[in-house]
């Protein structure tokens, strides 16, 4: 544990989430005000003591609805980063532990999947099935898969023949239980590095894709539907979007140091 | 010459699969897509006319070869939305995306390479710790948020650039350069970032090699070596980065653009998808998934020009 604290970036990012889950965790139990209650009388209010930090244009408490927000990207975020996760070690590990023409064929649509640029692929989904949680779940995940099956398949690879993995099969050992408790332990750290950084990239879209009124519909706390909404207001109210900007980077940042971290650990630099 | 071969039935094969995706995926949609579009009030006929406007009304392998074929006539069908014809819509936009993209790439090199020199030749100065800090933070940050940020300061505060908006370059080439200075800015810093990492590393690694001690103990000085040895082998690995940039690049404009309110590539697909535009989305995807893998296919060959050895694995 000690070693993981004593690399800067994992320490640095570890803090501002921990910071952001302390947040999470209050906005269980107790928001300063209800993320929905208007107030037309106040709306637009700078920070004060009444309104930590200030009021939108329904004068709905900003901070609360920062904390809300918070929850419905680290929810989307954990579950999009989880599901691809899943479908990228499944569908990774059988492609590089056996090889052959299923992997060449499962490589090519991974390689496929991954020629359209950023979030066009998740874009693409909603499109299709339509907005709201649900969905913007799936289309993260699915933009989530490629890179998992990707690293999960060169681990596979390089690990396939080698001695500790022969001497398993020599001893008997049948393929699944080969793959799943002797090379998986091996390419954990790995994978938790790309999870965090999948993670980020997660948080990120989600925002883009609710700033652009793809991903979360309003009145939804979404960081980016605010984002949208503060932007309107960006003269008479510099503070407001500044808020909900600032709230996406440190989460998109707090997972990229951590994922950073965990790679430098590893022992490579990207 | 096989290698090459190789490379482009490869290409081929991507192009085809892209467009099969592409194609296939929408057709999964639920429900009637006239019904969709019309809304649910629409009477038969007018749904029947619609179909057969969009073609719905043959078997699928023949809608996917007629618009295949209206890829290469440049005729991708008309847009529900604009009611203008799909590739003369993406013409117009592309003229903006590609002005941004150009620009977008232009600062990523002039920030990313001469930064990750410095970081790679003053590896253990104090100086170097703030612009790694600096670096890994505009990494960090999201492109949009970068954007409204840079216009929170530059528009907002100091009310030196405009906030959001287009010039074309035909209404004179520093207005228009003004308009697209914080979109750009707002990809490149972040672009950058990943750029610098992979020069330093890159240098760093070429810096121990053999060739450099031998250079140095001849008495060359540390300038010579790094700008007539180092730099030329250091930059190879950073050309298939740029490659993978270009698609950083176009994925970013499409969240920019809405920001900067910029009639581009972004805009359109933005719009198509919340008006369910369907020929307008398909073409709209299929043009920029293509950009991409054509890119990255110019990247491998002019990485194998620069790097003859990689034709033979």
């Amino acid at each position: 544990m000690k070693r993981y604290f004593s690399n800067p970036s994992f320490l640095i990012g570890s803090i501002i989430l921990f910071m952001m889950l302390a947040l999470l965790v209050i906005s269980f139990f107790h928001t300063p005000y209800d993320v929905t209650a208007m107030d037309l009388a106040n709306k637009l209010a700078k920070p004060s003591q009444e309104h930590f930090l200030g009021t939108d244009q329904f004068g709905r408490d900003i901070l609360s609805r920062v904390m809300k927000g918070i929850e419905v990207s680290l929810l989307i975020g954990f579950m999009a980063v989880s599901s691809g996760l899943l479908f990228g070690l499944l569908i990774g590990s059988f492609s590089g532990y056996f090889g052959g023409r299923l992997d060449e064929i499962i490589m090519k649509i991974i390689d496929t999947l991954m020629a359209f640029p950023g979030v066009l692929l998740a874009m693409m989904l909603i499109a299709v099935f339509g907005n709201g949680l649900l969905n913007t779940i799936i289309a993260l995940s699915v933009m989530a898969v490629p890179r998992f099956a990707r690293i999960t398949r060169s681990g596979y690879m390089e690990l396939r023949d080698s001695d500790f993995v022969k001497a398993e099969r020599i001893r008997g050992a049948g393929s699944l239980r080969i793959m799943f408790s002797h090379i998986l332990p091996n390419i954990v750290s790995e994978l938790s590095a790309t999870a965090s950084l999948s993670f980020a990239s997660a948080i990120m879209s989600e925002a883009g894709l609710s700033y652009l009124g793809l991903g979360m519909q309003p009145p939804s706390p979404s960081l980016g539907i605010m984002l949208s909404e503060a932007q309107d207001y960006m003269l008479r109210a510099p503070w407001y979007v500044l808020i909900p900007t600032i709230t996406i980077a440190l989460l998109v940042i707090a997972f990229n140091l951590i994922g950073d971290g965990l790679q430098e650990m590893n022992g490579g630099v990207k | 010459m096989r290698y090459y071969l190789r490379k482009l039935i490869g290409l081929v094969v991507t192009l085809i699969l892209v467009s099969l995706v592409t194609f296939f995926v929408f057709q999964i949609l639920p429900g009637d897509p006239a019904l969709i579009i019309l809304g649910l009030d629409a009477d038969v006929n007018q749904i029947e006319a619609l179909n057969r406007t969009l073609g719905l009304d043959r078997p699928l392998t023949e809608r996917y070869i007629s618009w295949i074929k209206g890829l290469f006539n440049g005729d991708l069908g008309i847009s529900i939305r604009y009611n203008q014809s799909v590739s003369s819509l993406i013409g117009q936009g592309l003229k903006v995306t590609a002005l941004l993209a150009l620009y977008s790439m232009i600062f990523t090199v002039a920030i990313g390479i001469p930064v990750g020199l410095f970081l790679a030749s003053h590896s253990r100065k104090k100086y170097s710790i703030p612009i790694s800090i600096v670096s890994q933070l505009s990494l960090s940050i999201p492109s949009f948020c970068m954007g409204i940020l840079l216009i929170s300061i530059f528009s907002v505060r100091l009310n030196l650039l405009p906030s959001i908006g287009y010039t074309p370059i035909s209404e004179g080439f520093f207005k228009s350069f003004k308009s697209l200075l914080l979109p750009s800015l707002s990809i490149a810093l972040g672009s950058s970032a990943i750029l610098i990492r992979y020069v330093r590393v890159s240098v760093l690694k070429e810096m121990g090699k053999d060739y450099v001690r031998t250079a140095r103990s001849k008495g060359l000085s540390k300038r010579r070596i790094m700008y007539a040895h180092v730099l030329k082998n250091s930059l190879i690995p950073v050309i298939t980065i740029l490659g993978l940039l270009t698609a950083d690049i176009l994925g970013g404009s499409i969240i920019i653009e809405n920001i900067f309110s910029l009639p581009g590539i972004g805009r359109l697909i933005t719009v198509s998808i919340s008006s369910r535009d369907l020929p307008l989305i398909q073409g709209l995807v299929l043009y920029l998934s293509l950009i991409v893998v054509i890119c990255n296919f110019i990247v491998d060959l002019v990485y194998s020009l620069v790097d003859p050895r990689i034709r033979l694995r």
